[in-house]
C-alpha cells in the first residue's frame, strides 16, 4: 500500500520543553494505526503538528506525499480530525455546526449526516450548550467522517461515550476503514489499539520506543505466568513484575521455555497458567523500564522466535 | 464565504443589542432638543466660560443653538464612544477568541487556508460595523429631521461617513491586535480605544500634541472639526488608517504562522 503519512525525525520543541523529538513513523494506505502514550508524551503534539495546527521546530512531515504546511489545505480537505476535546460553539445547534464543517469541503453528503445522526442517537436541533460530553463527542465523530476523509486523525476518540455509542463508533469506524480509509488512532486505552488496530507506535517523553504490528507487539517474547499453591517464583533470569497474589504467585517471564519449566519441577503446585500478556502489561514494562531496556529485553530471549519484537527492539534501542 | 457567515450567526444577538441600544440612545437624545433648544444660547456662553475644558472637545467651534452641533455633540459622545467600544469588541475578540474558547482544533483544521480564514472574519467585522452604522445613520437621520426644518443632508453624510471610519478604524486595528493574542483582548481593545480618544482631547489643548492627531481616529471624526468644514481632513483619515490597516496586515500574517494553543 501507498505511504499515507510519513515523518523523518519529525521534532517540535516549546521553549525548552519538549513536543516530540526525532519521530520517524510511517503509516501505510489501510493501516488502522495505534499511536499509544500517557497523557503529555506527545501523542496530541504529533497529531496537530500533522494537522498544521502548530509548526515543526524541525525533521520533516507528509501526508499523501504532500508536505505538512505548504499544501495544507489540500490535506485537510482528505482528512477528517475528531480532537481530544470535542468543544463547539455554545450558542449555537447542531445542525449549525454540522453545516459549517460540511459546508466547506468539496464533498458533501446530507443523507449520510443524517444517517450518522440516527445511529449515533444525535439531535441536530439540540444547542450545544445542552449537550453533555458524550454527546459533543458524538457530534465530533459525525464532523470528522461526514465527508469519507482518506485518513482520520482521533485523538482520545473513546473517552466520555458509553459503551453502547462506543460499539456504534467502532462499527462506522470500521465501515470507513472497508472503505479505504487510513486510520490514526491516539489513545492510552491499550484494549480498544488491541483489538481495532492493526499497527501501533508507543511514544514516551517524546520519543518513539516501539513502532510494530500489534499482532507482534502482543506475540512479544514475554508471557505472563501465573502459580497457585506457590508463595514466591523461581529463582529465574528472566522474571519481571512478580506480584503474590493469594496462594500464589504471578510474574513476567522473557526467556527459554525450557529453563522455565525446568524451575518449577519439585514445586507444590496445584495449577498453572502461561498466557500472552495483553498490551497493556507490555506498555506498563515499556514505560516503567525505559525504552531502550524494555525493547531490549522484549527482543531477546524469545520463548517463540525473537522475530516478532525486533522492531520494538530496534526502535528502543535507537531512540533512547 | 462560510467563515463569514458563520461569524455573522455567532454574532448577530450582540450586533443586535448594541444597534437598538446605540440607535435609540441616539434617536432619543436627538429627538428632545427641541424642548432644550431655548436654553442652548445660555450653554453657549457657559461654554465658553469653560476655557480648556471646552476647548479639549472643540466645543469652541461649535454652536449648541444649531441642531447640527447639538446633534454633532450629543452623537458624538454617545455614538463615537459607545460605536468604537463596540467595534474595538469586535475586532479585539475575532481572531483569539478560537483560542480562548478551545475551538481551534474544530476551526482551524476545516480546509481552508488560515489567511483566508482570517480575511472572513475581518470582513465580518467590517460588515458589522458598517450595519451598526446604517442602522444608527437611518435613525439619527429620522430624528434630525424631526428636528430641523431644513436639515443639511451633505454635512449630516459626512459626518456619519466620518464616524463609520472611525470605527472601522478602530475595529480593523483591534482585529490586527488579536492576531498577536492567544485571550480575548476585550480590556485591551477598550484600554485602547480609551487611549486612542484621549490622545485627541491631548490634542486639542496643546500645540505640542498635534502629532497624535495622525494616529487617533477621533481627530478626523470628530463633530468640532467635521462640522465646520463639511469634510473629513483627509491626511489624519489616511495616516490613522494606514497604521490600523498596517497592524492589521501583520495580525493576518502572525495569526497565519503562530502555533495555535489547545
Amino acid at each position: 500500500m501507498a505511504v499515507i503519512l510519513e515523518t523523518r525525525k519529525l521534532t517540535k520543541s516549546y521553549g525548552k520543553n519538549r513536543g516530540i523529538v526525532d519521530v520517524d513513523l510511517t503509516v501505510n494506505g489501510g493501516d488502522v494505526f495505534g499511536f499509544i502514550g500517557p497523557n503529555g508524551a506527545g501523542k496530541s503534539t504529533m497529531i496537530r503538528l500533522l494537522l498544521g495546527l502548530i509548526s515543526k521546530t524541525s525533521g520533516e512531515a507528509s501526508l499523501f506525499g504532500l508536505p505538512v504546511g505548504p499544501s495544507q489545505t489540500e490535506i485537510l480537505e482528505r482528512c477528517g480530525y475528531m480532537p481530544g476535546e470535542a468543544i463547539f460553539y455554545n450558542n449555537m445547534r447542531v445542525r449549525d455546526i454540522l453545516d459549517l464543517a460540511s459546508g466547506v469541503r468539496k464533498h458533501r453528503d446530507p443523507a449520510y449526516v443524517r444517517e450518522l445522526c440516527e445511529r449515533l442517537q444525535v439531535d441536530p436541533g439540540r444547542r450545544i450548550s445542552e449537550l453533555s460530553l458524550g454527546n459533543r463527542k458524538k457530534v465530533s465523530i459525525i464532523c470528522a467522517v461526514q465527508h469519507k476523509p482518506e485518513l482520520l486523525f482521533l485523538d482520545e476518540p473513546t473517552s466520555g461515550l458509553d459503551p453502547l455509542m462506543q460499539q456504534v463508533f467502532w462499527q462506522i469506524l470500521d465501515e470507513q476503514h472497508q472503505a479505504g480509509a487510513t486510520i490514526f488512532l491516539s489513545s492510552h486505552i491499550l484494549s480498544e489499539v488491541q483489538h481495532h488496530c492493526t499497527r501501533a507506535a508507543i511514544i514516551r517523553e517524546g520519543r518513539i520506543i516501539v513502532d510494530d504490528q500489534v499482532e507482534n507487539l502482543s506475540r512479544s517474547s514475554a508471557r505472563r505466568v501465573t502459580l497457585r499453591g506457590v508463595s514466591a517464583a523461581p529463582a529465574l533470569a528472566g522474571i519481571l513484575e512478580v506480584h503474590e497474589q493469594t496462594n500464589g504467585v504471578t510474574f513476567l517471564y522473557q526467556g527459554n521455555a525450557r529453563q522455565l519449566l525446568d524451575s518449577l519441577q519439585g514445586l507444590p503446585l496445584e495449577d498453572v497458567t502461561i498466557t500472552e500478556p495483553e498490551l497493556e502489561e507490555l506498555f506498563l514494562h515499556f514505560y516503567m523500564n525505559g525504552g531502550a531496556g524494555a525493547g531490549g529485553s522484549a527482543g531477546s530471549g524469545s520463548v517463540d522466535g525473537a522475530g516478532s519484537a525486533k522492531g520494538a527492539s530496534q526502535k528502543g534501542g535507537s531512540n533512547t | 464565504m462560510k467563515i463569514f457567515l458563520h461569524e455573522w450567526k455567532r454574532g448577530w444577538k450582540s450586533f443586535l443589542i448594541w444597534t437598538i441600544a446605540m440607535s435609540l440612545s441616539v434617536f432619543g437624545l436627538v429627538i428632545i432638543y427641541p424642548q432644550f433648544q431655548d436654553m442652548m444660547a445660555g450653554l453657549d456662553d457657559l461654554i465658553a466660560g469653560m476655557g480648556a475644558f471646552g476647548a479639549a472637545f472643540g466645543l469652541q467651534y461649535l454652536s449648541l443653538s444649531d441642531p447640527i452641533a447639538y446633534y454633532g455633540l450629543e452623537v458624538g459622545n454617545v455614538l463615537g464612544i459607545g460605536g468604537s467600544i463596540f467595534a474595538a469588541l469586535l475586532g479585539s475578540s475575532m481572531l483569539a477568541k478560537e483560542e480562548a474558547n478551545h475551538t481551534s482544533d474544530f476551526l482551524l483544521t476545516l480546509p481552508l487556508t488560515r489567511t483566508s480564514l482570517a480575511l472572513q472574519k475581518l470582513l465580518a467585522v467590517i460588515t458589522q460595523i458598517i450595519a451598526f452604522n446604517l442602522a444608527n445613520f437611518a435613525l439619527g437621520a429620522a430624528a434630525f429631521a424631526a428636528i430641523t426644518d431644513s436639515p443639511d443632508w451633505r454635512t449630516f453624510t459626512i459626518y456619519h461617513l466620518g464616524l463609520l471610519l472611525m470605527m472601522l478604524q478602530i475595529g480593523i486595528l483591534c482585529y490586527g491586535i488579536s492576531g498577536f493574542l492567544r485571550d480575548r483582548g476585550l480590556g485591551l481593545g477598550i484600554g485602547l480605544t480609551l487611549i486612542l480618544y484621549g490622545l485627541n482631547l491631548v490634542s486639542n489643548l496643546s500645540e505640542n500634541a498635534q502629532f497624535f492627531r495622525y494616529i487617533t481616529p477621533f481627530a478626523f471624526a470628530e463633530a468640532s472639526t467635521v462640522l465646520p468644514d463639511k469634510a473629513l481632513n483627509p491626511t489624519y483619515l489616511l495616516s490613522s488608517m494606514g497604521i490600523a490597516l498596517v497592524v492589521a496586515l501583520a495580525g493576518t500574517w502572525y495569526y497565519s504562522k503562530k502555533d495555535l494553543a489547545v
